[in-house]
């Protein structure tokens, strides 16, 4: 289970490093700009966290 | 052992990659790419560190350290803003790198009933000159920046000059915008056309040097410099950004507009408007009809005739010889003004203020300075309404007992008549007024206010910090 959570943590930098890029090339090449988009940052980083709380609190409640 | 990562000589050898291509292939919009494309580099990155977790699972791979974090965000920033400059149409593979050709430029034709020139030459410099001439001749120099001889004829050839006639106007084209983005040109040109006829230039950054033209005279340009001088018509200038703009012996109205540093103006017949931030000197000299600078470093001068000069800077306005009415505020300037008529308006944030009206009848005279002395030097026999008022600070009288000095806690006033002329209020609300006759030592020079003697202190308690520090 540790192995997981640690994982989960180690991915997330690489992950908002990517969806950041991912942003820039929406404001590059599409119409909608990184002013708008931004709030996906605040998703994904939400959603790692959330993953990363999910592996860490198994069923059987908090280790 | 903790694996390391793979990023930092991924990057080293992108780095080398980039210089090395940017080395071979000078002409390639390397820069312009970056800017589009740099998120890419993010991506990748992200991937790699990704691909490092995933492989490097048993390791305890310890995720994005914080100097990664501070790098993304400078990328970013730097990214974002090469974005921002090549969407604005700014180039940035830089021209310097090329070399330098030269191309002689020359046309000429007759031009029995043209009445108006045309000039577009977005980059260089033209020197318009007026003559007995029925012929409409350009001669000069094109200079190309580009990496290969090849490629600056190819250009050469593409941007040949043009003159066109539609109707009565002549249509001078240098076509600048057909050259490639990587190359830089511009047309230096001798412009000779027949005294009559009107100009009209539209340019990027371009400067111009126009004379002995009677007809009218309309410039619009990014940027650059502007001298004129024996222009027989109107004269409106829209510059950007200049350095100098310079005008004289102009018959018609004289309008600038934009931003810049010096101004000079001479001997001009009509009106004269100029409207902008100009940070450099100002100097106007024998304007016959009104003056009106406005919105100018904080500078607003409106007054009917300039016979004499107004020479302004950033700290000083010096007028000698002007025709009011007369209408000044500035923001923080020592404010020197001397043989003026009618009636001046006089607003003032911090600066000094001296007023020499020298001529009788007196003008009417309103002055007022925030922070800063008012001086005023009158005539010996000098007839006036006088109300002068120091809100803090001293009254200065050198015209005795017609004029009655009241002092007020800090606030000091004269107030009083000699003879029966115009109304003068002068008012400082943080400074010395005086009144002086002219030609008096400038002895009358307002002192500062003598402070009062302090009061004799207490004998302080003595503390050890205190003579430690007597120590």
């Amino acid at each position: 289970m540790n192995g997981d959570i640690s994982l989960i943590r180690a991915v997330r930098g690489p992950i908002m490093m990517i969806t950041v890029g991912a942003l820039f090339v929406l404001n590059n090449f599409t119409p909608y700009g990184f002013r708008e988009t931004w709030p996906i940052l605040l998703i994904v980083f939400g959603l790692l966290t959330l993953m990363g709380r999910g592996s860490n609190q198994p069923p059987g409640g908090p280790q | 052992m903790r694996p390391r990562s793979l990023t930092t000589p991924l990057i080293l050898v992108m780095l080398g990659a980039f210089f090395l291509w940017r080395n071979l292939h000078p002409e390639a919009p390397v820069f312009d790419l970056i800017a589009n494309y740099w998120p890419f580099l993010l991506i990748a990155w992200g991937f790699i560190r990704l691909l490092e977790v995933l492989a490097w699972r048993a390791s305890r791979y310890p995720g994005v350290t914080g100097g990664e974090v501070v790098l993304v965000i400078f990328i970013c920033l730097g990214g974002m803003g090469l974005f921002e400059v090549h969407r604005h149409g700014i180039r940035l593979t830089p021209a310097i790198f090329g070399e330098q050709f030269e191309y002689p430029v020359s046309s000429q034709m007759p031009a029995p009933e043209i009445k108006r020139i045309v000039l577009d030459t977005p980059r260089g410099s033209i020197h318009l000159t007026g003559g007995d001439t029925g012929q409409i001749s350009v001669s000069g120099q094109k200079q190309i920046r580009a990496y290969t001889r090849e490629d600056a004829d190819r250009t050469n050839g593409r941007t040949q000059l043009e003159m066109t006639v539609e109707g009565d106007r002549l249509l001078i084209r240098s076509h600048q915008d057909r050259a490639p983005a990587e190359q830089r040109i511009s047309d230096d040109l001798e412009v000779s056309v027949p005294r009559d006829v009107a100009v009209e230039g539209r340019a990027g950054n371009t400067d111009f040097d126009i004379s002995d033209i009677n007809g009218a005279v309309e410039l619009r340009s990014g940027r650059g410099d502007v001298h004129l001088s024996r222009i027989g018509g109107n004269v409106r200038l829209d510059i950007g950004r200049s350095a100098a703009i310079s005008a004289s012996d102009i018959h018609g109205n004289l309008d600038i507009a934009g931003q810049g540093s010096d101004v000079q103006i001479d001997n001009v017949s009509g009106q004269v408007t100029l409207n902008g931030a100009y940070v450099g000197s100002l100097e106007f000299h024998n304007l016959s009809s009104p003056l009106r600078v406005q919105g100018a470093r904080n500078l607003e001068l409106r007054a009917a005739a300039v016979p004499g000069t107004i020479s302004t800077d950033l700290s000083d306005l010096t007028a000698d010889n002007v025709l009011g009415p007369i209408h000044l505020v500035t923001r923080s300037r020592d404010v020197h003004f001397e043989n003026f008529t009618d009636s001046l308006e006089l607003e003032t944030d911090h600066g000094d203020v001296e007023l020499e009206p020298g001529r009788m009848p007196l003008p009417r005279i309103d002055a007022h300075s925030t922070s800063g002395e008012i001086e005023l030097a009158l005539p010996e026999h000098a007839e006036f309404q006088l109300q002068a008022t120091a809100e803090r600070g001293e009254a200065v009288n050198d015209f005795g007992s017609p004029i009655n000095t009241q002092v007020e806690g800090r606030r000091a006033m004269m107030t009083g008549a000699v003879g029966s002329g115009p109304s003068i209020r002068i008012t400082s609300d943080r400074g010395a007024v005086a009144v002086r006759k002219q030609g008096s030592a400038p002895s009358v020079r307002v002192p500062q206010p003598p402070r009062p003697p302090a009061p004799p202190r207490p004998p302080a308690p003595v503390n050890l910090k205190q003579s430690e520090v007597k120590l």
